[in-house]
This record gives C-alpha cells, structure tokens and sequence, in this order.
C-alpha cells in the first residue's frame, strides 16, 4: 500500500517531531507492505480562510491537495480538524472532479488509520504517565473517533483504544472529557477572550485530574493548550501528540 | 377603535404566505410510521412510575383500594390543616360547602387541596393524564395548594407513545375524539422552578405537592 | 456591519473571572442533567432521528398541514390569524384586547413575543402586561432582556433577584433565600393572575391532526393564567407545527430531557378550543420563517423545539453570557437565526429586512469554535455547526467581513498554496522567533500572545526532516534507530 503523508501546516513549520513520530509509528506497524511517501506538493487544508467566511480562498489549496494526492492508495494526516476539512468540508471545491470521492474514501485520520486499517488493537509498550487524552473536536464529533458524551451510543473511544495496552499508562479523569480546548482556528484571535478562558478552564481541569502528559490527536489543540500550560508557568506536564507516545512507547519492540 | 381582525389585511397576508409556500417544491421527507418503532418496556411500569414520580418531587401513596386511600388522605397534614378543599372523585376527600358547582375559577382561589381522577400514569416520566373534558375544573389544578391524584396501579403506560395509543381512535389517529371537550393535561409532580440561580424550589405557581394514589383495587 | 460586537460583549463578561466561571458551570450542570437523561433512553438516538424526520416531513408540506391546523382550530371554536411580520402581529394582538377592553393582561414564556416586541407595543398603548414565568418576571422587574430562552434569568445571582425583589415587591433586604424569593414571586403574581382580564401564551406544538396545541410549562403559570379570564391568545410562529398527535409523543420525550433534564415538564397542556364561554385566538406568525425553507443548508433550523440545550452545551455561550448575542434568541440556535433572517433576502438578491432587524448579527456565527457538540446535544438533529459555518460563507458574500480579514485570508491563501513560498516563509519566522526580543511577539497587537505562549520554534520544518533523515530511515528501526526524535 502506498501511503502519503498528509503534514498540517504548523505541523510542518512548529511540531516536526509530531511528524518524525508519525512517520516512525506508520513504518513500524504498517510492516513492509507500507510504503510511506511525504509528496512535497502538498498545501495547508484550507481551514484557516473556509473558517474565516472566505472558502473561495481555500479552492485553489483543496484542488492542489487533489492533484497532490492522486497517485496515492490512502492518505494519511496526524490531525482530525484537517482530516475533516478533506473528507467532510472540500464538496463545494472538488465535487464532481475526477478523483474526488477517492480522495475522501482514502483520507484518514492517524489514529483511524492505525485502528480501521492497519488494525494494530491495543499495543504493547511502555509509557509510565498519567495520560490526560484531549479528544480534539473535529476528530470526535466529525470524524467519530469516539462515541462522545453528548450521544447515547454503545461508548468507543479509537485513540484510547491505541494507549491501553501500554504498561504503566494509566488515564486521568478529567470532570468535562470532551469540553472544546477553546482553540478553533481563527476563533482563537477572534474571540480571544473566550478561547483563553476555554483554553485555561480545560488546563485547570486536567490539573485537578492529576493529568502528567497532556495527549491529543490534534496538534492545534495542543498547541493553544501548551500556550495557556506554559504562560501559566507550567514547565512540566508534557504536551504530545498521540503518535509521539506510540513512538515512545513501542520503540523497543 | 380598530377591529382586531382586520379582515381583508388578514387574508391578504393568509393568501400572501399560501401562495409563497406553494409556489416552493420541496423535496418530499417520508413521515415516519411511529408504530413500527421499538420503545423502552419496563420491567416493572408500576415501580419505575414510582420512582420516577417521587424524583420530580411527588409522592405516590400505593393503597388497596379507595377507601385505604381516603383513610391516608384524611392524615395528610395538608389535608388537616386545609380550610377549602375540592374533590371530583366520589369517595376520596370532601368538597367544601359550597364550592363543587362554582364555574368561576376565581372562587376557587381558596382552596386548599383539590383531588382529581387521573386516567392513567406514565412510567418513562411520572406523569398522570388528567382529562378535563366534561368540566371547567382545569384552573383548579393549578391554582389549588396542593393536588391529590387517584390512578388505578393498573392504568400505568410505559412510554408516551402508549400514553397517545390510548387516547387515540379506532383507527390510531386522533381526528375523532381526542381534544374534543377541549383540554388535558400531563401533570408530572408538583409545579417547580429553578429560575433563581437554578435551585430547586417546588410550589411555582401551581401545587406544592402532589400525593398520586395507586389504587390497587 | 459590526463584526466586532460578540467579541467586545464577550469580553467585557469574561472579565469578571468569578462569574463567569459561576455561569459556565449553571449551565454545565444543566447539561449532565440533560446527559443523565438523555443516557437514560435506550431509543433516544432514534428519537432525535425521528424528531427530525417528522420536522421536515411537516414543513416538506408546510402549506397543506397549516390549512389542517386552520381548520380544524376554527371547528374547534378558536379564531386563527395570520401575522405577516412582528408589527402585524402586535397589531392583532392590541386589536383583539382593545376589542375586548382588556386592560390587564398575564403572559407565559413565549419567545416569539419577545422577538417581535410584544410587550413594549402593549405597554405602549396603557395595557399592563405581567410576564408571569420567575425568570421573566425577574428580567421584566429589571427591565432586561432574558438570556437565555428556557432560563430567562440564568445570568443573574440570587443576591440581584434578592435586591429587585426588595426594591418591586418589597421581600426583606438582604434575604436571598431561593425559596423565600420563589414565594414572594408566587404571591405578588397570583394577584396578577386573578386581576387579569385575558392571558397570552406561547406555543411548543400546534397539532394539524386536531386543531389543538400544547403549552409546556414548570411552573403552571400557563394554566393558571388561561383558565382565569375568558380570553386566550396564543402566539406562535407557523413552523411549530407536527403533523399528528402521535408525534407529540416523541417531541415530549425529546424536550423536556433536553432542555433542562427533567423526564417531562411538569405541566404539559393539550388546548382544543375554547373554555366554555371562553374565546381562544390563535396568532400565526411568519416574520422571516417562510424564508428559511428555501436554502437546503439552513432549512433544518425549522425543525428547532427551543429546548436550548445548544445553548446549555455551547462552551461559548456559558462563558460569555447570553445578552452578548444582543438578540432574543443567543447561542448556537441564534447564532444561526438571527443572521439568517437579517441575511437571508439578501442572499435572494432582495433589499435587506426592513424594520427592527436592521442589525445583519454578523459576528454571531464568528462566535463559535465549531467543537460540535450543539449539534449532537439537538434533539431534531440540526447541524448547527455546519450552519454556523455555512452562514460565516454568508456573511463573507454579503461583503460584511472586514477589509483586512479579507486581505489578509487571501494573502494565506497565496502563501500557504505554493510550497516553496510557506517553506521559505516558515523558515525566516522559525529563525527570526527565538531570537525577538518578548516585547516584540507579546504585545497588544498578538491576540495569541495575551494568554498564550507561542510554541518553540523548531531548527527544522518536518519537510526539511524528511528530506535530511526521516525519507531514508528504515521502516523497523531498532531500540537506538528511533531514539534521534526531537523530544
């Protein structure tokens, strides 16, 4: 299977290391059928100026993604929001172009990919922490990465799945699981009060929880909750991305 | 003074809006049929009724039969203490001199407790079907201090969609029958509010209790 | 166009730290009553499907089960009427107490009459109008707007009902007793309610099946103030319709749960015309509805039963308050329906709405993170956050997003489409961050950096790392073959 890596924008530019260990995690459990490529044509998702109320501006970056794209059997992203922005949000760019439904069969999500395709269960490896999960809005409720706790639904969660059979994780509890981190893009500076407000409520909530490593699917989450962590003086819980914790985790088996 | 019913400016508007709405085709939507759904059934409708009337704040009383609920009733410190009371059930509390013909809901404002027939309960959510049809005695609900309610145990639905099944015609739909002596209620325990910083406090407007009697008999 | 109003609003109310951290978890806690209840269904995911399907069934046949609802109503006894706009509506409304030479009137909690101004009209014209819900009542005495659409006084301490209760209705100053407060409310408006001469509802659901409608209420206070006078007016806008009785089964199960995690309201009304010797209105409304069935996108909006728990679940919402929306209906649901009415002609290519809505609520559906979970707490299944996203491209059409967010999203757009350029770019603000100077990348102008760190910034771009170690490296590295990660 030939898989392209799908790399956010400040992904690419503020957290490579999320890539390095998305990279890593897909080659280890992918095993020599995976072929893992990072096509260097490929753009930002277009969120940002759709976001904004200006999705005529995000046209030309779903229709590079497109082209981009084409060769591959699936595409793989570390990160729900853009994943969503590809499979539930380019319709009004791309319908109807030749390759269109294909891109949006075959685009997944990092954890969605390890859990649906590679069926990798729960592996084994080693991570002694206290694991807040951060869910990530769009990968919960767009792409249904978990049951959540507004619906009345058998409960599944496919990122913790990928975590409880690491020795010596254990999972914090925080009070509002899957309360929005207040980041969502342009939200942030928009409604900078709000988001900052949002932003610290869910810090103070995995803090009474006794969360050590702050973990997520989503990297823009993380990046606004590291912002509120670190100005609040907090140099120790770590922030990581889901496949940095695979990584760590299972680099020795 | 202006007719409230400015006839010909209302119908323009009736006609305007008809013409707006049917000039549009909207894609049809299938109504669905509610009969071939599969709803909660409860092991036991009477306990969860129960249950469920006592977390909103009633009491239900079970008693074997009409008497034993009289008996009970004539304890109620409510009912000791009451100087008016009303009752439309023959054999549950008295009707104060002089109040049982009063259509004026207004006169009743003094009353105390007020007890009514209910015709069935529903157990999803404790409420009780009260059928106003052949009096005014609505107000009365409302505006008493405290509500008795006699239901036989028997009559308990598990859901409102069994709740509806009964109050339908023959034929399932409610084109007949139902509405036509003009009003009814699910009452599902005692008026409530939460608007002050969202703390609990019963007795709103309406009752500050409801006793529902579970007549087993 | 002021696309900076929620935020100006919003901010103002998070900078009382204490209350709106008090608000926030109000509301929360109305939200776990509700998922409690929700949880507690079995066929509840089937009923919000259902609770949709029979909404866009009914206004799929809008016209045809209006004319059923007329005239059946009208066999019943009731007079319907038909209100074009909120002016039309309060005219009706006036003519009918006029008419009847009322002069004290009782009101339930009806939105569509705050929308369309009702109470001021009356007052106006020397009616005295008594808003008889607690919440209502307490917003009316204040001579405030309600901030939220179940719990009118959400917004408000026990020790501000206290002081506005002290000062109206003379309760001892100091006592903020929830229950002492609810008591003198209690008997302040049952002589309210047994000196009015007609009473005004609103209306959860009109029944084409039968001509009748159904009033839910907590407190009674619909059932008391109809069954006193002779005179009932019932307000309602057109969409509320359901098609059969046996609907209301599944809207009653929906709602009460929804909206405040009760298994049913306390008081659920069925009216089929009027009390014996009584005289029953009923007042259909439009105002701006009938638009909102043109654009598939957004016509799910119609299936909306006010229950608010978008409102409750709105992370935005508990956090900045209700009267920051500035509209009758806040949240979520308002966020997409006040802009829609404002906007929609215009889309259509008309003049824009005439009269009250002359504000388009534009920073409204800005006023969100898009996290989602409205849309899964609705009971009929409105994709709220897809409208919300939808009426942002609207908003963005009609021209109304500032200059400079428009400039600056196309110049993203350019940036981040050629790869050579983002990398080239990404590089210098990679190199130049470490070593500003803090005042530099912290000041005012950052809106990220008033309570947010900036991430660190890399030595390599994750394509740079591709190209240099990752493209290379073997797939089953060995226990040192990972052990380079930047950690």
């Amino acid at each position: 299977m030939r898989v392209g890596l799908f790399i956010p924008c400040y992904v690419d530019q503020f957290y490579p290391r999320v890539g390095a260990a998305a990279v890593r995690v897909l080659r280890r459990f992918g095993g020599p059928d995976l072929t893992l490529e990072y096509p260097e044509g490929q753009v930002c998702c277009g969120q940002p100026m759709a976001n904004a109320g200006l999705p005529h501006e995000s046209k030309p970056l779903a229709e590079t993604n497109l082209r981009t794209f084409a060769e591959f059997d699936a595409v793989v992203c570390p990160s729900g929001s853009c994943t969503s922005m590809v499979r539930n949000h380019y319709g009004p760019f791309l319908e109807g172009q030749p390759g269109f439904e294909e891109l949006k069969a075959k685009t997944y999500e990092f954890c969605e990919f390890l859990t649906d395709v590679l069926k990798v269960g729960s592996p084994s490896g080693r991570f002694p922490h206290k694991v807040g999960l951060h869910p990530g809005c769009h990968g919960l409720r767009e792409l249904r990465l978990g049951s959540g706790s507004e619906r009345n639904v058998e409960p599944f969660d496919k990122v913790k799945s990928l975590l409880t059979g690491l020795e010596g994780l254990t999972f914090s509890e925080p009070a509002r699981p899957d309360e929005c981190c207040g980041f969502g893009g342009t939200f942030a500076v928009n409604e900078e009060a709000v988001s900052v407000m949002m932003g610290q409520d869910k810090i103070a909530d995995h803090k009474q929880a006794g969360t050590e490593a702050l973990v997520s699917p989503d990297m823009s989450c993380l990046m606004h909750l590291e912002g509120v962590l670190r100005r609040g003086g907090d140099k120790q819980t770590r922030v990581l991305h889901v496949a940095e914790v695979l990584e760590e985790a299972t680099r020795e088996t | 003074m202006n007719s409230p019913a400015a006839e010909p400016s209302v119908s323009a508007t009736r006609t305007a809006l008809f013409k707006k709405l049917r000039g549009r085709l909207l894609e049809a939507v299938e109504l669905p049929d509610l009969n071939a759904e599969q709803w909660i059934r409860y092991d036991d409708p009477l306990a969860q009724f129960e249950e469920v009337l006592g977390a909103v704040g009633g009491t239900p009383v079970r008693v074997a039969d009409l008497a034993a609920a009289n008996a009970h009733l004539k304890q109620l410190p409510v009912w000791a203490e009451a100087k008016q009371t009303v009752s439309l059930v023959d054999g549950l509390g008295e009707t104060t001199e002089g109040l049982s013909a009063v259509p004026d809901v207004h006169e009743l404002a003094g009353v105390d407790v007020a007890v009514f027939d209910g015709l069935f309960g529903v157990a999803e959510n404790g409420a009780v079907w009260l059928d106003f049809s052949h009096s005014d005695h609505r107000g009365l609900c409302v505006i008493a201090q405290h509500l008795v309610l006699a239901v036989p145990a028997s009559e308990i639905e598990h859901t409102m969609h069994e709740a509806y099944a009964r109050l339908a015609d023959a034929d399932g739909s409610h084109r007949q029958k139902f509405g036509r002596g003009g009003f009814g209620m699910f009452v599902s325990g005692p008026s409530k509010t939460a608007d002050i910083e969202q703390s609990l406090v019963i007795g709103a407007h309406g009752a500050r209790s409801l006793t529902c009697y579970l007549l087993d008999g | 166009m002021k696309t900076a109003e929620h935020p100006d609003r919003a901010r103002a109310f998070v900078a009382d730290d204490a209350r709106a951290h008090w608000h926030d978890e109000s509301l929360w806690f109305v939200r776990t009553k509700r998922d409690k209840q929700a949880h507690s269904v079995p066929e509840w995911e089937r009923l919000r499907e259902l609770g949709s399907q029979i909404k866009r069934h009914a206004i799929s046949r809008w016209p045809d089960y209006l004319e059923e609802f007329e005239k059946n109503a009208t066999a019943l006894g009731a007079k319907v009427h038909w209100a074009a706009n909120a002016e039309e509506h309060n005219r009706i409304v006036l003519g009918i107490l006029q008419e009847a030479g009322v002069e004290k009137v009782t009101k339930s909690k009806s939105m569509l009459t705050e929308e369309v101004h009702l109470n001021p009209h009356l007052i106006r014209n020397g009616i005295e109008v008594t808003d008889t819900d607690l919440g209502e009542r307490i917003v009316q005495l204040r001579e405030e707007t309600p901030s939220h659409i179940v719990l009118p006084a959400i917004h408000l301490k026990r020790e501000d009902v206290s002081e506005t209760f002290n000062q109206h209705l003379g309760t001892e100053a100091g006592n903020a007793d929830p229950a002492y407060l609810t008591e003198a409310a209690r008997q302040h408006l049952r002589e309210k309610f047994l000196g009015a001469e007609a009473s005004i509802t609103g209306v959860n659901f009109l029944v084409a099946e039968t001509g009748g409608f159904v009033v839910c209420t907590n407190e009674g206070n619909a059932d008391l103030g109809t069954s006193l006078p002779r005179l009932h007016i019932a307000c309602t806008g057109i969409e509320k319709l359901v098609p059969r009785a046996a609907d209301l089964a599944v809207y009653l199960r929906l709602l009460g749960r929804s909206a405040t995690g009760q298994p049913i309201t306390t008081y659920t009304s069925h009216f089929h015309g009027p009390r014996p010797g009584g005289e029953l209105h009923i007042v259909l409304v439009d105002n701006g509805r009938s638009d909102l069935a043109d654009d598939p996108q957004f016509r799910d909006i119609l299936n909306c039963i006010r229950c608010g728990a978008c409102i409750n679940t709105c992370p935005v919402y508990r956090r900045s308050g209700g009267h920051s929306y500035a509209a009758t209906v806040p949240g979520p649901v308002g966020s997409v329906l006040n802009p829609l009415h404002a906007l929609t002609p215009m889309i259509a290519g008309e003049d824009a709405r005439e009269g009250e809505r002359g504000d388009a609520h534009g920073s409204l559906p800005f006023a969100c993170s898009l996290c989602g979970s409205c849309t899964d707490v609705c009971p009929v299944k409105i994709p709220l956050h897809h409208q919300l996203l939808a009426l942002r491209k609207t908003v963005g059409d009609r021209g109304l997003l500032p200059w400079g967010k428009r400039i600056q999203m196309k110049a993203a757009s350019t940036l981040l489409n050629s790869p050579k350029l983002f990398g080239a770019v990404g590089k210098i603000a990679r190199k130049a961050l470490p070593v500003l100077p803090k005042m530099a990348v912290y000041n005012r102008l950052n809106a990220w950096g008033n309570g947010r760190d900036l991430p660190p910034a890399p030595p390599k771009s994750f394509k740079q790392m591709w190209r240099d170690e990752l493209k290379a490296e073997s797939a089953q590295p060995s226990s040192n073959g990972a052990g380079d990660a930047p950690r």
